[in-house]
């Protein structure tokens, strides 16, 4: 019997389809739309990349900003308990997690057992976030990859002090007006120190215990995983698929539901 | 230029618009009951502002006052008082006028930062929605805000101002003694306003009836001691608000004497007020937002979290004694200790940290709740000092909600919902913590 997890974010839905405890399939659907009818379509294209009958998913659990609004969930659990869970099936001796998704930043202290002791978000401006890094690499006329990668290269010559992410347009204007010459490398560079500054300060706020885990999409950025790492003081761990890990300790939680039915 | 508002030009559509649906609600209260206690605090919400708005034609003088003026001294110059913030704020909140009451404060000059609980205040004003006073008091505290809003009330109407003081430092005699020379102060400002004698047996009546409000509240914080908590989560709102705006009137004594007998049902009966059984208790720390008191039904109805204590709102300190014969001091005592004042102009070390932790040990408490009012200039500095002394001495986690007080934009209930429920989750950690430590 399978399980799923689904974790409806305000950019991103994404799905996992569990089967003795193994990822069977496991997709992201960018959302623009309804919900419910997007959710709906991503169950079952990836129950259909499974090749799994619908009726052998035996119980689905969702998560996420909107994972309220979808009809046909058996289960919702918050965001941070999903993440809790699949974090420590991936790396059981995390203590600290750094979810960095579209439109939120949370950070989440789990004690030994892997349960959740404390939580840090900042919902309330883009700063920390995807669409912050998206409307950054915009301007830097590159893709969010491209940018990464150029942030590690770079020499740090100014940083952004300005969070709101329009302040932060002026900003890295400027500097180009300042400082004609000053390269990509550079600019990408200082606007990735300065969200690893602002997250890490949030991080601080609950006190970071090792071993610390990146998660959400933000995590595939490797400039930021770089200067974050530099600015906890330790290694930020990263899972191969970070933005999936809502939706797969979703379907973990559907499992555990199973096994005591 | 300087605003002058007229009588003539005030328009009460909204003030009246509020009354009606307060009496709507009253009225689907009786045809529904709940409790008796929900129904006369609706009653006297109708009776407050249906004084304020008559208070001229049945010839009274009409005051305007910041939070925490001594009403009392009020009532027994005959005087119709009126909280300004609340006044204002109700108006905005329940005509869902906020934002044209905020934009007309703009205008005036408070900027977003001004704490939003007060700044509709002018803005209310501005807009002539509210009653013209004949007067207004401003008692300055902790809380600057509320203090300063009135002054701009004063300046957009036009008329006086009387400022009293309160020390910023304890229940030390020195402050008590400050604290009476101002209440004289403002009698004899009365008397030369009104032209009238100050009427010394109605004041001592006035506090013979606040004493025994002071009792009864002492008799319903010992009987929430009990578990299941026998009282609803919003309960602590009402009370707040009925002793903030009527204290030492008879109507106020009834309120209260009600809210014990129910709640001393539910205690014999060892019963919950509502169906969903008592799953948390948490602390309610400062005011949860105006908007959103469906967020505390929300709470105990889907999740059995129940607010047990309240160490800004329902906290009457034991050793809080009333004196009909020694009113002056009497109201120094009250006011020096009430809740949530207390909290303001007394340390925190001395008074609002010791008070939680105690509050948390003796009602059993799984979790706090701090309403974070992202405006509040005075609060926001306490949260890690009360979040670090639970966890340390009680052993509790703390869940800061950050929200405006008044403005669901910047957090809506959804928003704060999807906190709490990730907060019953860290309270399940700390109760089972607490178990294996033989700490319950």
């Amino acid at each position: 019997m399978a399980v799923v997890g689904i974790d409806v974010g305000h950019r991103s839905i994404k799905m996992v389809i569990l089967e003795d405890g193994k990822i069977l399939s496991q997709k992201i659907l960018n959302t623009a739309g309804e919900t419910n009818v997007l959710a709906k379509q991503l169950f079952d294209e990836t129950v259909a990349e499974a090749e799994l009958e619908p009726s052998r998913v035996r119980f689905i659990t969702t998560t996420g900003g909107m994972g309220k609004s979808v009809a046909f969930t058996n289960l919702y659990r918050t965001v941070p308990y999903c993440l809790a869970k699949g974090v420590r099936a991936l790396f059981p001796q995390a203590r600290t997690i750094i979810d960095m998704g579209g439109e939120t930043c949370n950070v989440i202290k789990l004690n030994k057992l892997g349960e959740i002791e404390d939580t840090q978000s900042n919902d309330k401006c883009a700063a920390g976030t995807g669409i912050f890094f998206e409307a950054m690499a915009k301007l830097l006329g590159t893709s969010l990859d491209h940018m990464g990668k150029l942030a590690t290269q770079g020499d740090i010559q100014f940083e952004i002090s300005s969070m709101c992410v329009v302040f932060a347009e002026q900003e890295v204007i400027s500097h180009c007006h300042e400082n004609p010459d000053i390269s990509a490398e550079a600019l990408a560079a200082g606007i990735h120190l300065s969200i690893a500054e602002r997250v890490a300060g949030l991080a601080k706020r609950l006190g970071i215990t090792e071993e610390i885990v990146l998660t959400g999409g933000v995590a595939k950025n490797m400039g930021f995983v770089k200067f974050l790492s530099q600015r906890i003081h330790a290694l930020a761990r990263v899972p191969a698929d970070p933005q999936i890990i809502a939706a797969y300790g979703a379907a973990l939680i559907s499992q555990e539901r199973i096994d005591t039915l | 230029m300087k605003p002058k508002i007229k009588d003539i030009e005030i328009n009460l559509e909204d003030f009246n618009s509020m009354i009606a649906l307060l009496e709507s609600i009253l009225a689907h209260r009786r045809k529904k009951p709940t409790t008796k206690s929900a129904e006369l605090f609706y009653a006297h919400q109708i009776n407050y502002y249906k004084a304020i708005r008559d208070a001229k034609k049945n010839g009274k003088l009409f005051v305007l006052h910041s939070a925490f003026t001594p009403v009392e001294i009020l009532y027994a110059f005959d005087v119709v008082p009126a909280h300004a913030s609340f006044l204002v704020g109700a108006i905005a909140q329940l005509t869902k006028k906020q934002g044209e009451y905020m934009d007309a404060s703009s205008r005036f000059g408070y900027p977003w930062e001004v704490c939003q609980g007060h700044r509709p205040v002018v803005g209310g004003a501005l807009l002539k929605k509210a009653p013209k006073p004949d007067l207004c008091i401003s008692t300055q505290i902790g809380c600057t805000n509320a203090a300063s809003s009135t002054m701009g009330l004063a300046r957009a109407y036009d008329v006086p101002i009387h400022y009293m003081d309160m020390s910023y430092g304890g229940k030390r005699a020195v402050d008590f003694s400050y604290y009476i020379e101002n209440l004289r102060e403002l009698i004899k400002f009365l008397e030369e306003f009104t032209g009238k004698k100050f009427d010394w047996d109605k004041l001592c009546e006035v506090v013979e009836i606040e004493r025994q409000i002071a009792e009864v509240n002492l008799e319903i914080m010992e009987m929430r001691k009990a578990v299941p908590s026998p009282v609803r989560h919003r309960g602590f709102t009402q009370q707040y608000s009925v002793d903030m705006f009527t204290p030492g009137i008879p109507e106020a004594l009834d309120f209260f004497k009600c809210v014990r007998d129910e709640i001393k049902e539910n205690v014999d009966a060892r019963r919950g007020p509502i169906a969903t059984p008592e799953r948390y208790r948490v602390l309610s720390i400062l005011m949860p937002p105006n908007f959103a008191h469906k967020l505390l039904d929300w709470m105990e109805e889907e999740h059995g979290v129940f607010s047990v204590g309240e160490p800004h709102m329902a906290y009457w300190p034991p050793n809080l004694k009333l004196d009909p014969n020694h009113p002056l001091e009497s109201l120094a005592n009250k006011y020096y200790n009430r809740p949530m004042l207390a909290q303001l102009i007394c340390p925190a070390i001395d008074c609002l940290i010791p008070d939680t932790i105690a509050l948390a040990k003796d009602y059993k408490a799984d979790g706090a709740i701090f309403y974070a009012n992202v405006t509040c200039h005075t609060s926001p500095v306490l949260i890690r000092s009360l979040k670090d002394s639970l966890l340390e001495t009680a052993g509790i986690p703390t869940l800061v909600l950050d929200m405006d007080v008044a403005d669901p934009n910047y957090t809506s209930q959804e928003e704060m919902q999807e906190r709490i429920e990730t907060f019953l989750d860290i309270m399940d950690t700390y109760k089972d913590k607490r178990n294996i430590e033989g700490r319950i």
